[in-house]
């Protein structure tokens, strides 16, 4: 099918893509927009562990793309691009179809890479979709089901037992959310919550190695320990094999077994294959961009998120750096309609957020200041809800969370089951014993003048009628 | 009355009734902050003592406390039952809102006096939050005493189970 060579067509719905397509409708852009995505939702990333333990549930953090862009001009096209041909300005879906575009976007993301580890692919889970969060969490209540009939008990640690391969953040905060939330619905069913176990496996001495969360690292540490289960570490260990039911690994130059019923996968991300083959330059697969995002040598084609990367200024692959420069290719774009030249973007970074357990997170401001603990968790998820797409949804997304945070409904577990206190309703008492006493206060230093500001209220004769006034 | 003998039942009514008796006390204390002889000038003139009024000459105990403490404790104690009462009563920060509660409690005591003013002692004169306290206090005890008869029943079942297995494996 021949669509018209105005259109502007983006490849990918993540948080580029998704932005890129948003924001250009936003504007009032004159010109067909095109998001072709293969699938029909879009996963929040970062608040996907929410979506694995329930703290927020898939209308929230994993919609379909027909309701947020039901409002927009954007055509959401779900299939999967076969080919990109730059020199004719086309791109081929599966389907046959054929899209000519005014305008490309290259936001295809990455994709997990299992470094070629045997079984990996058939027996270890990936966690970067909503719809592989879903999976996990059936999968984890599965293997407590099935630990809670058996008598075996080495059995019972086999299905008891999560290995996590990979010591990145993704697997940190998987690592923590499980140790927080396995012990719990165990627990729940009647089981001992002592016996399970929680591995996060790496190939490093160091958690975070490399990543922008480094500085995070003794935080990480502590919070991995602190859990209703600490989690253990098996570090140095290079995993050399997944089996069904256990991951083989190399320590120490030894070959040894760790025997686990379920195996998460995050250690690792490569780029989209079929970026690999475009005729442009690119670094490990990510196409290296103008500080515009455009590529050097076609400027109608612009690159962002996972898949490009600006040789002068590099970006860590986030969702913020991600958004960011999504909102700043809708721009440039229109300014490239209108006949002017398109600007540098300039990514701020806010700092860094992360989970660290059920109700506990870290929020690494500005990378100056760091707050840990429950406020930590409110301003992560604060923060991320205000990066939900579509202004509608997100002003509906927050207000439930709010309003499920003051008065802990839909809670995974209960703060009293995690040895907590919940922190937002705590300091919401504390105001409004404060707005409570202040009156009060006001009596006892001015009464005179408490009597006059406030007579229209009936308050102070009310309190005169308990206790008269002495001055 | 199995709702009656949960532990978890009673400590929570405890909880709240605590809560809110110090609460009510913060906000009393501050109806009654100006009045004669009401908390302001009772924390400006009275001693420190831990025998109180009446008593003779020599054990009226030290103080009155300086102005530049005794002002801000007048002017925040009442607020702090008030804030610490809800907090405690809604079951937030519990142990670090009664470890404030209860030091409140002890200057309280150390600035009236326990005998004979807040008495522990019979002393004839009708004391409403002591009886209400006591109230709380004692279902405490009853709930207790009826979560170990219950873990005790366990502990014997448990016994006798094992028992039996035993001698079933020792055929």
């Amino acid at each position: 099918m021949q669509q018209a060579s105005q259109a502007t067509v983006i490849l990918g719905g993540g948080f580029a893509g998704l932005f890129t397509a948003l924001h250009l409708s936003q504007r009032n852009y004159s010109h067909p927009i095109i998001l072709i995505e293969q699938r029909d939702r879009f996963s929040f990333k970062p608040l996907l562990y929410e979506l694995l333990s329930g703290e927020l549930h898939s209308a929230q953090v994993y919609p379909r793309y027909n309701e947020l862009l039901a409002s927009s001009s954007v055509t959401f096209v779900q299939d999967t691009v076969k080919s990109i041909h730059l020199e004719q300005s086309q791109v081929t879906v599966a389907s046959g179809r054929i899209f000519n575009y005014r305008n490309l976007v290259l936001a295809l993301g990455s994709k997990t890479t299992y470094f070629n580890t045997p079984g990996a692919a058939e027996y270890a889970m990936p966690f970067t979709s909503g719809e592989q969060a879903i999976a996990l969490r059936k999968h984890l209540r599965h293997r407590l089901h099935q630990a809670i009939q058996t008598s075996d008990p080495a059995r019972r640690r086999l299905l008891l037992t999560v290995a996590i391969i990979g010591a990145g953040p993704a697997g940190i905060e998987l690592a923590c959310t499980l140790a927080d939330l396995l012990p719990i619905w165990y627990d729940e069913l009647g089981g001992d919550a002592a016996e399970i176990r929680v591995v996060l496996i790496n190939r490093n001495k160091e958690i975070l190695k490399g990543d922008v969360n480094s500085h995070l690292r003794c935080t990480a540490q502590r919070a991995l320990k602190g859990r209703i289960i600490p989690v253990d570490f098996l570090f140095d260990a290079a995993v050399s094999k997944i089996q069904a039911d256990g991951v083989e690994y190399q320590q120490n130059n030894k070959t040894q077994i760790l025997q686990a019923g379920t195996i998460a996968w995050t250690a690792g991300t490569a780029a989209n294959p079929l970026l690999m083959n475009l005729p442009v330059a690119n670094n490990r697969g990510r196409l290296l961009v103008t500080p515009t995002l455009q590529l050097p040598d076609f400027p109608e084609v612009f690159a962002a998120g996972d898949c490009a990367a600006d040789s002068d200024q590099p970006q860590p692959p986030t969702a913020q750096v991600a958004y960011q420069q999504g909102i700043a290719i809708a721009q440039n774009i229109q300014r490239q309609r209108e006949g002017k030249s398109p600007i540098p973007v300039e990514i701020k970074m806010r700092g860094t957020l992360m989970k660290l357990g059920l109700n506990e997170g870290v929020a690494n401001l500005f990378n100056k200041v760091q707050i840990p603990g429950q406020p930590g968790h409110l301003i992560r998820e604060a923060t991320y809800l205000q990066l939900l797409p579509n202004a509608a949804h997100n002003r509906k997304i927050t207000t439930e969370w709010l309003t499920d945070e003051l008065f802990q409904r839909h809670r995974p577990a209960s703060y009293m089951q995690l040895g907590q206190t919940p922190w937002l309703p705590g300091v919401a008492t504390l105001a409004a014993g404060v707005i409570f006493a202040t009156p009060l206060v006001w009596r006892a230093a001015q009464p005179m003048q408490f009597q006059q500001n406030l007579h229209w209220t009936g308050v102070p004769t009310l309190l005169n009628q308990l206790a008269p006034p002495a001055r | 009355m199995k709702y009656l003998l949960n532990l978890r039942v009673a400590i929570t009514v405890n909880r709240i009734t605590i809560g809110f008796f110090f609460f009510l006390s913060g906000i009393a204390n501050y109806l009654n902050f100006n009045v004669a002889n009401g908390f302001y000038q009772t924390v400006i003139t009275q001693k420190l003592q831990i025998i109180g009024p009446g008593i003779p000459p020599g054990w009226e105990g030290v103080g009155p406390l300086p102005w530049l403490i005794a002002i801000p404790y007048a002017w925040l104690l009442p607020l702090a039952e008030i804030l610490l009462g809800a907090l405690f009563a809604l079951n937030y920060w519990v142990r670090w809102t009664g470890l404030l509660l209860i030091l409140m409690t002890f200057s309280i005591i150390l600035a009236f006096g326990i005998i004979p003013a807040g008495t522990l002692f019979p002393n004839g004169a009708e004391s409403f939050n002591k009886n209400i306290l006591f109230m709380t206090l004692i279902w405490i005890c009853i709930a207790y005493d009826a979560y170990e008869q219950k873990m005790s029943r366990r502990r014997t079942e448990a016994m006798a189970n094992y028992a039996v297995n035993n001698a079933m494996d020792d055929m």
